[in-house]
């Protein structure tokens, strides 16, 4: 395909504003599938896609588009993943673009991703079309979307077309459209190969599966490659483009996006944003892009102790496909073995838990979300710390930072002061306010610690679910954080130990001794519960003694189920752990760790 | 063939009206199929008959349900089928549960010269307006007639009464048991009310009283009563004990007769776990039957004799570190005051599994 008629876009989108179904109207117009297979097929596939997550990142499809003028052309959709939260995997798919479709649901109008992964695009130099969709709804208000494309993102959208992805209204017209108004990719196709590795998966067939996207020269079956990162070497076995159907081919020119496969057996080995090239060659490396950094840290364990094999393995198996999935082992005194993991947000964090849960078949306890917070120690060195527990005595420690994250949320303008209140209790500072009609868009600096929790759920019930959020961390900031410990008849419970901002402390240590007060079970003697900051008490309960226990009835029929229910106790008590003569359920570790 | 003497309970399945409490197994109907009743029991009777012989009863026990609402002619059948197919022994305890409301004092007296010795009459309370709340189908002048009416026609008397009902406070529950003694029983029941689930109480999220108020009435009854404690919840004039309940607390054998009424067979040696009209009949080991043992007899005030299979489970190092809660006396290990309150802790603690 000559290089003048290869188009790369992506298109990209708020959560549900209709990108899956567009994408599947523009691969039935181009003809990637027979309408008789397009059920069966797409759907079977984006079935395995939602099975798999957030792990299949970037899809790509092939699309022969013959135009209006007659000629035809090679259309590249990157698929950026189905969770758009990921501002990361969202980029990777751009950096493969020329071009990007912005599409906005016209009865939504624009929302937090949508921005924030216009500037993104805008980050990339990619050329911005904006696309109305939903346009068969009634609801649908083409004029306000538009106005509020031109006034938020600040893209003229005089001319944006208005498509129905349900209809397929609209669809031939932004095929015309892509060709026309987006540019050709413009590498150097006599250059030493260069391509940049934009993805790459564990498939149980093929080994590993490599996405690329051809920046100069070319990439053929057999030819020798090498990784420039990593240095690694490895011959071409397989290449070619999907379809979505995978199709072979023998070689991915300048320009265009395909997969290889090499004898490569896990995903570790190859650095997505490498560059490839030929093994003869000495090039310079693409720009590529930021590697994935987990940014929010959390424990799992299992409730069963005998379970953490079934737990490493399924986090090995879950690790295969997934890059930026990081754990390490932990041994907790209270909860046994488990692993501490890494992720690149919450919503990573949940997927991955629940796919362990499920898949796996694991009921699993997860500690409360820890970020990556950096140490700067009176010696000079300077030091990660992802776990409380793991923190150095306070003494040597200069200062503290914490990671910082710029947020976005849009709602409707009445609930405008809730929210504000949010991000003000939650250390945030103010960075823009502007209105769309009645609606706000508000760019907050918070640390990422105060939303790792319950900030997006608090974001929503205050809006009546009318808000969109998104984030994305920006850098590290020195912060006046302390440890708060937990202590149980005067030991301390490392497992519930946590970092945060001293104006805080004292709020989050009452609230979590306030629930253990409950959680744990009342013993024959009263037992003190408190946070503390070091030697200082910062907050206290006392689980009183309790003084009565014992059957009112216990006659003859009584008997065996007595006899059976004190076994059944005794199995428990074997699992309970004990802290200072306390005796703590697991259940009680569970609740208090849910915040 | 070693024969025990066997405890007998039969199981009287049918109330007039369900309380709003009661968990037991039991129906309410207007018109019990008696009969059918009368026929399946002894059948039981005749089928443990020819499986353990002619063995000793010390005692006999109807409980329920509502044992008064039995007519006459069946309890009496009922009596002399045991009387053949067994050996009643001359001083056997025949125990029988009432409620007032349910018998007249032609039925008490007809009851009486069938050989029942022991009343034991469900009160529960001396408030009539709780006893509405309690779902009870008589008021507390009914109930002290037929306490009297007992006493007078020379039964061995005992009440059953509740405590710990919602809003009750610590000084009602001492005032409650002053009013006890007025009505010089040699023996009564006091119940924790305890709300169990499949009950009309349980859909009723009641404020019940906390756990150190329930402590607080508990050692407030054994000060006031009249009568000293010798089971978690029975008080007796010393001699007036419950025969039948203690032997099972002390874990001698028994069989239940009727739907679901539970025994203890001991037989050739063997231990059985069963339930009346055939639901179950299983072997249980030996260690399983002390483990009861120690369940039911660590609730009297006499204790659990120390033998050397009881002592085998028991858990030393905790008895020796906790004399404020174990005493060993006499070869019989029992609780303190201050233990009895927390037993079931205790015995997960006591009792090696």
């Amino acid at each position: 395909m000559k290089q003048s008629h290869i188009r790369n876009f992506a298109i990209v989108a708020h959560i549900d504003h209709g990108k899956s179904t567009l994408s599947d109207r523009l691969i039935e117009f181009t003809g990637g599938l027979e309408s008789r297979e397009m059920k069966a097929q797409v759907l079977d596939s984006m079935d395995i896609e939602r099975e798999r997550g957030i792990t299949i990142k970037a899809q790509t499809v092939r699309l022969n588009y013959t135009a209006k003028n007659g000629e035809t052309y090679q259309l590249n959709l990157m698929d950026t993943p189905g969770h758009v939260d990921f501002t990361y995997e969202v980029s990777r798919s751009l950096a493969a673009c020329e071009g990007a479709l912005i599409l906005v649901d016209a009865t939504q109008g624009v929302q937090a991703q949508t921005l924030a992964n216009a500037y993104l695009a805008l980050d990339n130099n990619l050329e911005m079309l904006p696309v109305l969709n939903k346009i068969d709804l009634p609801s649908s208000d083409v004029t306000a979307a538009k106005e509020q494309i031109s006034d938020v993102i600040g893209l003229d959208a005089k001319d944006a077309l208005a498509v129905s992805g349900k209809t397929g209204q609209g669809v031939p017209e932004l095929l015309e459209e892509i060709v026309t108004k987006l540019p050709p990719p413009n590498g150097d196709a006599n250059a030493a190969t260069r391509a940049l590795l934009v993805d790459s998966w564990y498939d149980s067939y093929l080994g590993v599966v490599i996405l690329v996207r051809v920046v100069d020269g070319n990439l053929k079956r057999g030819q020798k490659i090498k990784f420039v990162a990593t240095g690694a070497e490895y011959f071409v076995d397989k290449i070619g483009y999907f379809t979505p159907k995978m199709v072979n081919t023998d070689e991915l020119n300048t320009g265009e996006v395909g997969f290889i496969i090499t004898g490569m057996k896990t995903i570790h080995d190859c650095k997505v944003g490498d560059t490839i090239t030929d093994a003869r060659s000495t090039v310079d490396r693409l720009a590529g892009f930021k590697p994935s950094v987990p940014v929010v840290f959390s424990s799992f364990f299992p409730v069963e102790a005998d379970d953490y094999p079934n737990l490493r393995d399924g986090a090995e198996k879950l690790a295969l496909n997934d890059a930026s999935f990081v754990f390490t082992t932990e041994k907790s005194s209270a909860l046994g073995f488990g692993l501490r993991c890494g992720f690149l947000g919450l919503l990573h964090m949940e997927i991955i838990s629940e796919r362990l849960s499920r898949e796996f078949n694991l009921s699993l306890i997860n500690t409360i979300p820890s970020v990556l917070y950096k140490l700067h120690l009176r010696s000079g060195e300077v030091i990660d710390l992802e776990n409380p527990a793991d923190m150095p005595d306070p003494t040597l420690i200069s200062f503290i930072e914490e990671p910082w994250v710029r947020a976005t949320i849009m709602m409707p303008d009445n609930y405008m002061g809730g929210i504000m209140a949010l991000c003000s209790e939650r250390r945030g500072i103010q960075e823009n306010i502007s209105y769309v009609g009645n609606r706000v868009v508000l760019v907050y600096q918070l640390p990422l610690a105060e939303i790792v929790f319950d900030f997006y759920d608090r974001v929503k019930s205050l809006s009546s679910g009318y808000a969109s959020f998104d984030y994305s961390v920006f850098g590290y900031q020195e912060s006046d954080l302390v440890k708060v410990s937990i202590l149980v008849n005067e030991e301390n419970v490392e497992p519930l130990s946590f970092l945060c901002h001293r104006s805080f402390s004292e709020k989050r240590g009452r609230q979590i001794v306030e629930k253990l007060k409950d959680l744990i079970p009342r013993h024959q003697f009263k037992i003190p519960i408190q946070a503390a900051i070091g030697g200082k008490i910062i907050a206290r309960e006392t689980i009183a003694a309790f003084r009565k226990d014992v059957t009112a009835k216990c006659y003859g029929g009584d008997i065996s189920r007595k006899r059976k229910l004190l076994e059944k106790q005794k199995e428990g008590k074997k699992r309970l752990r004990t802290f200072g003569n306390v005796e703590i359920p697991q259940t009680a570790f569970i609740n208090a760790l849910k915040v | 063939m070693l024969l025990l003497p066997h405890n007998l309970y039969f199981h009287i399945p049918f109330c007039a009206q369900k309380c709003n409490y009661c968990a037991f197994y039991s129906h309410a109907c207007k018109k019990p199929d008696w009969d059918k009743y009368l026929n399946e029991i002894l059948g039981e009777i005749e089928f443990w008959h020819k499986k353990i012989g002619q063995i000793e009863i010390p005692t006999i026990f109807f409980g329920g349900g509502t044992p008064s609402l039995m007519p006459e002619n069946i309890l009496e059948k009922i009596i002399s089928a045991i009387g053949e197919k067994f050996s009643i022994t001359p001083d056997c305890e025949i125990s029988l549960e009432s409620n007032p409301g349910t018998i007249d004092e032609n039925k008490l007296s007809d009851f009486k010269s069938m050989g029942i010795n022991r009343l034991s009459v469900g009160i529960q309370s001396l408030d009539d307006e709780t006893l509405k709340f309690l779902g009870r189908i008589h008021n507390a002048n009914q109930a002290i007639d037929l306490l009297n009416n007992a006493k007078k026609l020379g039964f061995n008397v005992s009440a059953d009464f509740m405590y710990g009902l919602p809003n009750q406070s610590v000084t009602d529950v001492k005032n409650f048991c002053k009013k006890i003694n007025e009505l010089g029983l040699n023996h009564c029941s006091m119940y924790e009310l305890s709300i169990e689930p499949n009950t009309p109480f349980y859909r009723m999220n009641l404020q019940m009283p906390d756990n150190e108020t329930m402590a607080q009435m508990y050692e407030s009854i054994d000060k006031t009563l009249d009568l000293p404690r010798y089971e978690v919840s029975n008080y007796a004039t010393p001699g007036f004990e419950c025969k039948h309940n203690q032997n099972i607390w002390d874990g001698e054998p028994y069989i239940g007769f009727g739907r679901g009424a539970a025994g203890r067979p001991f037989i050739n040696g063997t231990w059985y776990e069963q339930i009346g009209n055939n639901e179950k009949f299983e072997p249980i080991s030996a260690r399983e039957r002390d483990v009861e043992k120690i369940i039911t007899g660590m609730r009297t005030t006499r204790g659990v004799k120390i033998t050397d299979d009881i002592d085998k489970i028991l858990n030393a190092e905790f008895i020796k570190s906790n004399p404020d809660l174990l005493v060993i006396e006499n070869d019989r290990i029992k609780t303190t005051k201050k233990g009895l309150l927390i037993l079931d802790e205790i015995l997960l603690d006591l009792i090696e599994l």
